[in-house]
């Protein structure tokens, strides 16, 4: 073997050996290696269980580590399927299962992704159970599911936002709303917004809505105005719920209300949270739902809460811990514009434009009083606003200055009963203490014949007459003494059930319509007393008897009769105000402060704020309104006229009901609710004459008349005579007239101009003398002459006249120019021998002597008298002397010749 | 229909049991691996000290081997490099076959010397 082999061999052995060596250093580097990556991938590990897998998912840190580190991105896809194993159910099971739940619970525009929806409106049904707000996603999870929350019908939706996350609450709030529009059909939803921050409107897309105030922009300053509307809307659908017998107070067809609060996060002041929280707890149930953004409160009904962690990241009460919800991308404005465009023509085009008179009535009077009088005066929101005159409210009470609808709102309101109630269930009686006629087209006319069937009494131009106030008062206490009565024989307390225990008896509801009624009080007199007194009484007991007071004035404050007595006005529990309103709303609801003409507030707790309902009370006054109405009234509904008083005219003689068959002397129309007139006794005793006191010629020469034509038409020819003596030559012709009528209707009439007045007649007849005898002191001068040989004078034949006649059926009805000229005839003897008077332009201080000794209240006034019997009267009573002219008229003799 | 709204809180609620669940198995594995980690942190600490005695014993047998050798100059003396393929768990019977392979190169080197003595 040569050198070079051998030197080969042991390069070899060394090679050999630096091989095993190296081999040696290798492995032994490598155990120490793997021990380190072992604990690298362990620390790994730890550190993604430690922060949780759905945040390490989300951590760039890890993110980046995986990226790098091959081993350990073994590790993560090792974690990823120990986290798919845990969800397993969940993805495989579940997943579907709510999406299709969702699918299924908010069915169509409701639930649906995208935009597509937005193009139509709704088409309306049943609400869906849930709405999609988002999307959310559990936090381990890739796969994302709708997240949907309830609202109509069930609860609430409150939005807590963060730093940079308005845009999407408005996101949330503008998709929630524009669903429901595209859901619900159209009308059927009511959007209030009241934003804390801005002065425009939020949610601009929307406020096409607002031109037929489906959408309503509130005052950021009046959101107790707002809470105080919704609460009264609450309370009276509870109410319209339990009359209805309906276990929701949300009816069918009602529309929902969602009102959307935009906060600052600051907590409400005490009052408003008491109010918001009571509007929360009650309101789902009546159809008012709140989306409360910013608003910490605390409700106790159901509410679902988003609560944002991120401009676009936010938690929810839904879906609960460990899912992550994002909204969804906000709406394209210009379709959600056109869809609130879309709604408003479908709303007005179903409207047909602005809500007219015609849409406040029933199409027949069919309804019953039993329980309580209801109608439509006018509309909020296209809906229609009621007025309830019932046990709750028994009696209202108007306010409004001159010229702010009262009239027009008394008309809307007569209108919508009469159209529901028939005379049967409703009796109207209508007076207008105004100048001016505004009732008196509810009567028959020369014009139009037709007349209200439910009104029974109008008055107006009443003005002056407050006596007729206080008759109506009067009369009205008598029906609730008659009702009380009826009510006391069946056993029982309330109309309702005196109807059922009388089904044959004629118990309608009445309705009293006064309006200026603050004229009634305008003195400090007997009347004012009386009236104050009256009225109390009949605005405690009428409740319960059907008997209802609608008071209408312009400041209910000034009246002083009430001062002190504030039953009046606690029982008026219904409060209608008119634009500038003062007094007649709580103190501080100032409702009516802000009310736009031809709108009133009406309040059905006695004016508290929570009671408002705003409402535009159609136009009901002008020509093809009421009177149309009235028409048709008047053909369907056969009854007997109305009785009109008119205090500017005299009643025609010919049409008192009295006159038709008189049962003794009229002197004149009693101011009273019945057509009665003034009749005087005039049996065979002692005093019964007549005194017709003043220097009102006209008036004077009526009563007489009157009286006279009476007592002609009572007595067949020949049962009678009559003497009319006239001294005055100015009034011959108008004596002339009298007689000469009286001899048309077959009476002897001895007629006298001249001096043989004084001769006068025997104070004994075989049958009765009347002897009208007008200025009786205009014939003193020959009365006053003595006669020889027993030298009395005509004076003392006259008061023997007066003394004797009227027991043998000779009665005296005379006039004297005063009463001083009275006293004068009558002598020393005093005025038994005048049992009965007649006053005209005489102060009342003069007549105390005639009235035995009482006070006369009574200041004279053009075409009124009052008449005292001092056998019948307690108090004088008013009168109008009737218009004779047509009685004198001598009906023309047709010649057939 | 049931109450979807419960429906939908009931349905949710199989992922909050499922979070559970997978929270609690990372719970579990946080503290094992907390034990892990200890103890690979020790297999370190034994293999580094390993790791360093192999090398201190390799390199200065090796300083025994080829000293006073560097005069044959065409003897490769290149010092042995770890090898990266090489079996941790072999390093045992690596350093087994050290002795066997030195005395296989002195018999080589002395008949690649002969007849001259080994230095």
């Amino acid at each position: 073997m040569g050198k070079a082999e051998r030197r080969r061999r042991a390069n070899a052995a060394l090679a050999t050996l630096r091989t095993v060596l190296g081999r040696a250093l290798g492995a032994a580097a490598a155990a120490r290696t793997a021990a380190e990556a072992d604990r690298a991938r362990a620390e790994f590990e730890h550190s993604v269980h430690s922060m949780g897998f759905g945040a390490a998912a989300r951590s760039k840190d890890i993110r980046a580590r995986v990226d790098a580190d091959p081993v350990l991105r073994e590790v993560w896809q090792r974690l990823e399927a120990e986290r798919d194993r845990s969800y397993t159910e969940w993805n495989t099971a579940v997943l579907p299962q709510v999406r299709a739940l969702v699918a299924d619970a908010a069915p169509g525009a409701a639930g649906a992704e995208g935009h597509d929806w937005l193009r139509v409106p709704g088409t309306g049904g049943e609400p869906p159970r849930l709405w999609r707000v988002g999307r959310a996603a559990v936090e381990h999870a890739a796969d994302e599911f709708p997240l949907a929350v309830p609202l109509l019908g069930h609860g609430h939706l409150r939005i807590n936002s963060t730093h940079g996350a308005r845009a999407a609450v408005d996101a949330i709030v503008e998709t929630l709303l524009a669903r429901m529009l595209a859901t619900l059909a159209p009308g059927q939803l009511r959007i209030h917004i009241w934003d804390i921050g801005h002065l425009t409107g939020p949610l601009p897309n929307l406020h096409p809505l607002s031109a037929e105030r489906l959408l309503t922009v509130h005052d950021p300053t009046l959101l107790g105005d707002l809470l105080a509307t919704l609460a009264g809307h609450i309370r009276r659908a509870h109410d319209s719920a339990l009359r209805d017998g309906r276990r929701t107070a949300h009816g069918p067809g009602d529309p929902w209300r969602v009102t959307v609060l935009f906060g600052n996060g600051e907590r409400l002041p005490d009052e408003l949270t008491h109010e918001l929280s009571r509007v929360a707890r009650t309101g789902p149930d009546a159809g008012v739902h709140l989306v409360l953004v910013d608003v910490p409160v605390s409700v106790n009904s159901p509410l679902e809460t988003i609560t944002f962690t991120g401009p676009d990241v936010a938690t929810s009460s839904m879906t609960g811990r460990g899912v992550v919800v994002r909204p969804d991308p906000p709406l394209p404005a210009a379709e959600v514009a056109a869809l609130a465009s879309g709604v408003h023509e479908r709303v007005r085009a179903f409207r047909g434009g602005p809500r007219s008179f015609a849409d406040l009535l029933a199409p027949a009077p069919r309804h019953f009083a039993r329980d309580e009088l209801r109608t439509p005066i006018g509309f909020a929101e296209g809906e229609p606003v009621e007025v309830v005159l019932g046990d709750a409210t028994p009696h209202a009470l108007i306010a409004g200055p001159s010229g702010s609808g009262k009239t027009n709102f008394l008309y809307a309101l007569i209108g919508g009963l009469a159209s529901r109630y028939s005379p049967m269930e409703l009796e109207l009686y209508l007076l207008d203490f105004k100048e001016g006629v505004s009732f008196a087209g509810l009567t028959p006319g020369s014009k139009d014949p037709s007349f209200l069937p439910q009104a029974r009494l109008v008055g107006v131009n009443v003005n002056t007459d407050r006596e007729f106030g206080l008759a109506l008062l009067r009369f009205l206490t008598a029906e609730l003494a008659r009702r009380a009565e009826a009510a006391k024989r069946h056993e029982v307390t309330k109309l309702a059930e005196l109807r059922e225990a009388d089904p044959d008896g004629h118990w309608p509801r009445i309705v009293a319509v006064i309006d200026e009624f603050q004229a009634l009080f305008s003195g400090r007199d007997r009347i004012t007393q009386q009236a104050a007194a009256l009225l109390e009484d009949v605005a405690r007991r009428g409740r319960s008897q059907g008997i209802h007071l609608v008071l209408a004035s312009q400041d209910i404050a000034g009246i002083e009769a009430f001062w002190g007595k504030p039953a009046v006005f606690e029982q008026c529990t219904l409060r209608i105000a008119m634009p500038k309103a003062k007094r007649v709303l709580a103190e501080q609801n100032l409702a009516a402060m802000s009310l736009p003409r031809w709108h009133v507030v009406v309040n059905h707790d006695s004016g508290v704020g929570h009671g408002n309902e705003v409402a535009h009370v159609p136009d009901a006054s002008s020509r093809g309104t009421f009177d149309l109405l009235q028409r048709d009234l008047h053909a369907a509904l056969p009854t007997a006229p109305p009785r009109l008083f008119d205090g500017a005219h005299q009643p025609d003689l010919v049409h008192a009901a009295d006159f038709a068959t008189p049962s003794g002397p009229l002197l004149g129309q009693i101011i009273d609710v019945n057509d009665r007139a003034a009749i005087l006794r005039l049996e065979a005793a002692p005093g019964r004459n007549l005194a017709v006191l003043g220097t009102a010629v006209a008036d004077a020469f009526a009563v007489l008349e009157s009286a006279a034509l009476s007592l002609a038409r009572m007595h067949v020819p020949g049962d009678c005579d009559f003497s009319v003596w006239c001294p005055v030559p100015a009034l011959a012709r108008r004596a002339e007239g009298l007689a000469e009528r009286l001899r048309t209707m077959g009476h002897d009439v001895d007629l006298r101009l001249d001096d043989s007045i004084a001769r006068l007649t025997p104070a004994t007849a075989e049958r009765p003398r009347y002897v009208i005898f007008p200025c009786v002191d205009g014939a003193h001068r020959w009365l006053e002459a003595k006669e020889p040989p027993s030298m009395t004078s005509g004076l003392d034949r006259l008061r023997a006249l007066l003394r004797d006649g009227p027991a043998h059926r000779v009665h005296v009805l005379g006039w004297w120019r005063g009463v001083a000229r009275l006293k004068d005839t009558m002598g020393f003897g005093g005025f038994d021998d005048i049992g009965a008077w007649v006053a005209l332009d005489v102060q009342g201080s003069e007549l105390t002597t005639l009235a035995a000794g009482q006070v006369v209240d009574w200041s004279p006034r053009p075409q009124r008298a009052i008449f005292f019997d001092r056998t019948t009267h307690t108090h004088p009573d008013v009168l109008i002397p009737f218009d004779t002219s047509s009685a004198l008229d001598i009906p023309k003799v047709v010649d057939t010749a | 229909m049931n109450d979807p709204v419960a429906e939908y809180k009931r349905l949710l609620d199989t992922a909050h049991q499922a979070a559970d669940t997978h929270r609690k198995h990372e719970q579990r594995r946080a503290l094992e691996l907390t034990e892990h980690i200890r103890d690979a942190s020790k297999a370190i600490t034994t293999a580094s000290a390993r790791e360093a005695d192999v090398t201190r014993e390799i390199t200065g047998w090796w300083s025994n081997v080829t000293r006073n050798l560097t005069s044959l100059v065409w003897l490769d003396l290149t010092p042995p490099a770890p090898d990266p393929g090489a079996d941790p768990r072999r390093l045992n019977a690596h350093l087994a076959e050290v002795e066997p392979a030195t005395s296989a190169f002195r018999v080589a080197l002395r008949r690649a010397l002969w007849p001259r003595k080994l230095p």
